[in-house]
C-alpha cells in the first residue's frame, strides 16, 4: 500500500458521505464540488458536519481493513493531542493514515 | 427480525443465556460472548470468548463478527457484575472492576458495534441498567453508579447515533433470580421487592418482553429511553 492508495480510499469514502447528505447540499448550504487533496475536513469551509467527519473516519478505517487487511485506529490519543490536527484536509488525513499504516507494517515486518 | 445478527454480552448464564436462547430460537443469528466458555449450545448461537472490559478483546470480537457475518443488527449489553457492600467497606479495586465491566464494557461494545451498524444505517442497541438506580439502593453504591453512567451514556449516544438509523435504549430489570443476586441476603431482596409497585421478583421473560419492544422494526422512533421493570 502507498499514500496514493490511501488518498483514493479517503476520497471515495468522502464522496460516499457527501452523496448521503440531503439534496446533495453540504451543511454550509453551498453546492458540493468534487473533493480533492485540498478539500478541508474541518471548519466552516468543510463540506462535512461533525457526524460527516465521524462517518468519513469510520468508513476509511473499514475500507483499509476490508481492502488491504490493515487495521488502524485513526482517532487515537496522539491524533487528538497534535498541535496541528491531522483532520484539517484530505491531504493531512492521508499523511497521518500513511504514518499509521507504515507503523503497523513496521510492527508486522 | 429472523436472520438478523445479534450480539449478546454476558451470554454464558443467567439473563444473557436466556436471551441468547430466546432470540436464537426465533431465528436470529446470535453471537454470545463471555469470559468463560458456556456449557450449552444452540444451532443459531456461536460463542466467542471475550472480556468486555478489555479494549483489544472487544475489537477482536467485533472484527470476528464483521468478518463472519458482514453486519451487526442488534447489541444487548447484558454483561455486568455487582458487589453488595457499604461503600465505606468497598475496596478501590472492586469499585474499579465494577466500573470497567459495567460502564467501560458497555462503552467499548457500543463504540465498536455501532461502527459496524453504520454501514447499513440500521441498528438496535439495548443497554442494561437496574432498578437500583431510581431506588438508590443502600449497599449498591458502586453498582448503581456504574449503571447511572450507562443510562446517561445511553441517552447521549441515542442522539449521536440517531442520524445513522441506530436506536439506543436501556432496560432496568428488577431483581431476577440469577448469580448476580445470589450473595444478597434474602431479607434485603424482600425489602427491595416490597418497594416495587408490583411486588415480586422479575423473570427472564419480563426482561425479554422489554427488549422485544425496543428492537422491533416498529420501534424505530423509540430511542434514548430507560424502562424500569416492576414499577420502580
Amino acid at each position: 500500500m502507498d499514500r496514493e492508495q490511501i488518498i483514493g480510499i479517503i476520497l471515495q469514502c468522502l464522496e460516499e458521505v457527501l452523496s448521503g447528505l440531503d439534496d446533495g447540499e453540504n451543511p454550509g448550504g453551498t453546492a458540493p464540488v468534487a473533493p480533492d487533496e485540498s478539500t478541508p475536513l474541518l471548519g466552516r469551509k468543510s463540506p462535512l458536519d461533525s457526524l460527516g467527519l465521524v462517518t468519513l473516519i469510520v468508513s476509511t478505517e473499514q475500507a483499509l481493513k476490508e481492502r488491504h487487511g490493515v487495521s488502524v485506529t485513526i482517532v487515537d490519543e496522539r491524533a487528538l493531542s497534535m498541535e496541528k490536527s491531522p483532520f484539517r484536509t484530505v491531504a493531512t488525513l492521508a499523511d497521518y493514515v500513511w504514518t499509521l499504516v507504515k507503523e503497523k507494517q513496521g510492527h508486522a515486518g | 427480525m429472523p436472520g438478523d445478527v445479534m450480539l449478546i454480552t454476558g451470554a454464558r448464564k443467567g439473563i444473557g443465556r436466556f436471551l441468547a436462547e430466546h432470540y436464537a430460537g426465533r431465528g436470529y443469528r446470535v453471537v454470545g460472548c463471555s469470559r468463560q466458555a458456556p456449557d450449552w449450545t444452540h444451532p443459531n448461537c456461536e460463542h466467542v470468548a471475550a472480556d468486555v472490559s478489555r479494549e483489544e478483546d472487544v475489537k477482536g470480537l467485533l472484527s470476528h463478527i464483521a468478518g463472519r457475518y458482514g453486519r451487526l443488527d442488534v447489541i444487548l449489553n447484558n454483561a455486568g457484575i455487582a458487589s453488595m457492600n457499604h461503600f465505606l467497606l468497598t475496596p478501590g479495586s472492586t469499585a474499579q472492576k465494577i466500573m470497567e465491566t459495567n460502564f467501560t464494557g458497555t462503552f467499548l461494545v457500543c463504540r465498536e458495534g455501532a461502527r459496524l451498524m453504520m454501514k447499513h444505517r440500521r441498528g438496535r442497541i439495548v443497554n442494561f441498567s437496574t432498578v437500583a438506580v431510581p431506588m438508590t439502593l443502600e449497599g449498591e453504591a458502586v453498582y448503581a453508579a456504574s449503571k447511572s453512567a450507562v443510562e446517561t451514556f445511553t441517552k447521549v449516544i441515542a442522539r449521536e447515533l440517531a442520524p445513522c438509523g441506530i436506536t439506543c435504549n436501556a432496560v432496568g430489570p428488577a431483581p431476577v433470580e440469577t448469580d448476580l443476586i445470589r450473595s444478597v441476603p434474602p431479607e434485603k431482596i424482600r425489602q427491595l421487592v416490597d418497594r416495587l409497585a408490583i411486588k415480586r421478583l422479575g423473570t427472564f421473560q419480563d426482561v425479554a418482553n422489554v427488549i422485544d419492544f425496543f428492537i422491533r422494526e416498529e420501534s424505530a422512533y423509540v430511542t434514548g429511553q430507560i424502562l424500569y421493570l416492576g414499577g420502580a
